[in-house]
């Protein structure tokens, strides 16, 4: 087999654990049913969102087709679909192409750099299916079955399925490979690619908000209705590719073929030029990360004094620990801390996207009304749970010690103060979260002071029980053994799990306050409840932690 | 110091039996070398003394406590470092070891000195404000010493020590392991370096295919042959 196959089949074996599987399936028979049951969960818990979400999508369709532009669907689920890559590929590829561990023994092999990142870029693209198909499928089926497509449309959807991450990701990878060859200059590196990454981040999502043409007045409009695809042009002025995948794959005879072509020629080509360029300097950003400064300075009388820190409890010790090693983390700043911020700053992304002041004015002005600002005043506690709930640090806290557990197991601290530290790291950053919205609703759309505090006290109420159901998960059971942070953080299904959980304790919340809203209880009362609610979900949640930490702790083996 | 009554642990649902029925006992102010070829139970035993793994069966008793039952208190008399110590990549070496007193409740006073004692001693106080990624694997293997000795532990623990140490480290550790057991307390080490057991172990005893097959002094596993080089006894024992 071609070294260059034989590498990427390697690459594919270790990061999906297929060799682990087969011998999970065929040697520890016993534990079978853990991988079952995490599937089984996860799928449950997924149908819904997929049931709402192929809901939206018929509605669209129906939409689209009383206009005569039922492809509309398909645009639009292109353009998510790609965006959604492009966004968080970024962070994705900087993992996989930069910070992971096995590179150290990748280097020395007869590889060439482009082939290193085309086995990297495999198992991204693979993970990325994950993202892409339940985006696509739904939108894909109604389409073809709404429309009676033909089989050449159900073949151009299957090859179109198949390519469609390679282009964002592609474009992200160009991205990361130029940033980190820019960024990797002296001992700030790190921090440098934490910025650029954030930097390219925000900016591909501000990027696409600009790049939509959405038209003035109403001839405009009008003329987008009548015109043949305008609206698939306008939806897909967000990412023109999608316009190229759309009509590729609805248009018929030759101008069809020709988008579609066009699509495949494109990704193709992004390809060859990520490959082009990682030939050229993947390896000298690469090599240079992998150096380590060393200050090797003698300090000496009082400055060395001032090094031997207090005596502090164990708990306090612990949770320093814990944020130390997190925010020297670039990969756990990327995916922990900024995005527990993303919400908010999606939020004010979409203040700010409003074409004008007198647009904005108006939305104000909506917002203070009496009978408008209870649900304001919700909406904001839902967005500040929605960013506690999204927060992955407590639902890998036990899981990113990966090889340094056996520290954890030798220290005579017991299993309820080793987790009230992760505890308080996790919730911290959830609490930055909810702290930063509640700053950008204050500031931004100017609502009372007073519930905007009010509101605050309950998103930092709700997060307690989010934190510890997710630090829960990943107590019971940790993803000790990973070559690289990513695996540790992203790969990780707990995350998965932790922030269904925490969607679960949403809703939960959610239908507290519509409960009490629909009863008539003032706002206040309704605040009140979900607080209320928020208290006793949390003091159960972390018995249920300290309880199950206690008995788990003693069961890992390290 | 420990008493390990009938321990046995087993992997691949007991298929593979990775210590067997083992009974052991080591005193105060001994040391004792745990000498075995690859995969013989070594590292498993002494994970097992620390509390890093749950054995299937048997007790094992560090100075009066179980450490099934008080795995806390029995931690606290000990002070262990692993054959390959993963430590914190991301923290300094100073950190670290400000963290491992911090838990160990070590009080100001004394960590001050025992740091600057030890790093002197391992020559690391130039290193000791890098990164721990930044370190050499001997260096990584001081600084876990250093940490694990902090509290003054009883009891130290250490599974290859010699294993990426420089000679004049290694030399130094020795010393230190002399002296340590000289003040009444306990070291219980595994090695490969059959003349380090040699010189240094007050008894040694010889793990195979998870079963103790010898215990003793240097004298009484030589029965009496004086001329019979530890190295030949290990081969003569591990071979049949």
């Amino acid at each position: 087999m071609k070294p260059f196959i034989s590498f990427i089949k390697m690459q594919l074996n270790v990061n999906y654990g297929i060799s682990a599987l087969k011998y999970r399936f065929t040697r520890e028979k016993k534990k079978l049913w853990e991988p079952v049951l995490i599937a089984a969960a996860i799928l449950v818990s997924l149908l819904p969102l997929l049931a709402m979400y192929t809901g939206w999508m018929i509605s669209i369709f129906n939409g689209g087709l009383q206009i005569g532009q039922p492809e509309m669907v398909l645009a639009i689920s292109f353009v998510f679909a790609q965006l959604v890559i492009l966004i968080f590929g970024i962070f994705y590829i900087m993992g996989a192409f930069y910070f992971s561990k096995d590179l150290e023994m990748l280097v020395p092999l007869p590889l060439r750099p482009y082939e290193v990142i085309a086995g990297k870029f495999a198992v991204v693209m693979v993970n990325e299916y994950l993202t892409s198909l339940p985006i696509l499928l739904p939108p894909v089926i109604i389409f073809g079955t709404g429309t009676s497509q033909g089989i050449l449309y159900w073949l151009k959807s299957l090859i179109l399925m198949a390519v469609i991450p390679a282009m964002p990701l592609a474009i992200a990878s160009v991205l990361v490979i130029v940033l980190m060859r820019i960024v990797n200059i002296g001992r700030y590196k790190d921090l440098l690619a934490i910025v650029g990454g954030i930097v390219l981040v925000f900016g591909s999502m501000f990027g696409s908000m600009l790049f939509q043409k959405i038209p003035e007045n109403p001839e405009d409009i009008q003329e987008f209705f009548a015109g043949q695809g305008g609206l698939t042009d306008m939806i897909g002025s967000r990412f023109p590719p999608a316009i190229w995948a759309t009509k590729g794959l609805y248009k018929t005879g030759p101008s069809g073929f020709g988008y579609f072509l066009l699509y495949i020629a494109v990704s193709v080509a992004l390809i060859l030029l990520m490959f082009w360029i990682s030939d050229r300097i993947f390896y000298k950003a690469l090599l240079s990360g992998q150096e380590v400064r060393r200050k090797r300075k003698t300090l000496t009388g009082s400055k060395m004094e001032k090094k031997f820190s207090n005596v502090t409890s164990p708990v306090m010790a612990l949770f320093r620990r814990e944020w130390k090693l997190m925010i020297r983390t670039p990969l756990y700043v990327l995916n922990g801390l900024v995005g527990s911020i993303t919400g908010p700053i999606i939020l004010l992304f979409m203040i700010m996207a409003q074409d004008n002041d007198q647009e904005l004015a108006e939305l104000l002005a909506q917002l203070s009304k009496p009978e408008i600002l209870p649900y304001a005043v919700l909406i904001c506690a839902g967005v500040m749970l929605f960013t506690g709930g999204m927060n992955i640090v407590s639902s890998t806290a036990v899981s990113r010690e990966g090889r340094t557990i056996w520290i954890a197991k030798m220290i005579p601290v017991p299993a309820k103060q080793q987790v009230t530290a992760k505890f308080l790291c996790s919730y911290s950053v959830s609490a930055i979260g909810v702290l930063t919205t509640g700053l950008i609703v204050l500031i931004f759309l100017k609502l009372p002071v007073l519930w905007v505090t009010a509101v605050t006290i309950v998103g930092l109420a709700g997060s307690v029980p989010m934190t510890a159901f997710s630090l829960l998960i990943d107590v019971f059971h940790p993803k000790l053994v990973w070559n690289s942070e990513q695996e540790a953080m992203k790969q990780n299904m707990n995350g998965v799990l932790g922030m269904l959980l925490s969607f679960v304790i949403l809703v939960i919340l959610g239908a507290v306050a519509v409960g009490t809203l629909l009863i008539g209880i003032p706002l206040p009362g309704v605040l009140a409840a979900v607080f209320a609610a928020s208290v006793f979900i949390g003091t159960a949640s972390i018995f249920a932690l300290f309880a199950v930490a206690e008995k788990k702790y003693r069961e890992i083996e390290a | 110091m420990i008493e390990i009554k009938n321990l046995s642990k087993s992997y691949s649902k007991g298929k593979i039996k990775a210590v067997d029925g083992l009974n052991l006992n080591v005193s105060n102010g001994e040391i004792f070398g745990f000498l075995g070829p690859n995969g013989a139970g070594k590292t498993t035993t002494i994970k097992m003394i620390v509390g890093l793994l749950n054995p299937d069966e048997g007790s094992i008793i560090i100075d009066g406590t179980d450490i099934a039952k008080d795995p806390i208190e029995a931690k606290r008399k000990m002070g262990y470092v692993p054959d390959d110590p993963n430590l914190y990549d991301r923290l300094t070496g100073m950190e670290y070891l400000n963290f491992m007193a911090d838990v160990y409740q070590v009080p100001v006073s004394v960590r001050k000195k025992k740091i600057e004692y030890f790093l002197e001693m391992f020559e690391l106080k130039d290193a000791a404000f890098d990164l721990i990624k930044s370190y050499s694997h001997g260096m990584k293997q001081k600084i876990a010493l250093t940490g694990a000795l902090l509290h003054d532990p009883k009891l130290w623990i250490l599974d290859e020590p010699m294993v990426g140490l420089d000679p004049k480290s290694a030399h130094l550790l020795k010393s230190q392991m002399r002296e340590h057991c000289d003040k009444g307390n306990t070291v219980f080490f595994s090695t490969h370096v059959l003349e380090v057991a040699e010189k240094l172990c007050d008894r040694i005893g010889i793990i195979h295919r998870g079963k103790l097959i010898a215990i003793g002094t240097i004298d009484e596993l030589r029965k009496g042959d004086n001329k019979d080089s530890l190295e030949n006894i290990f081969l003569e024992l591990t071979e049949k």
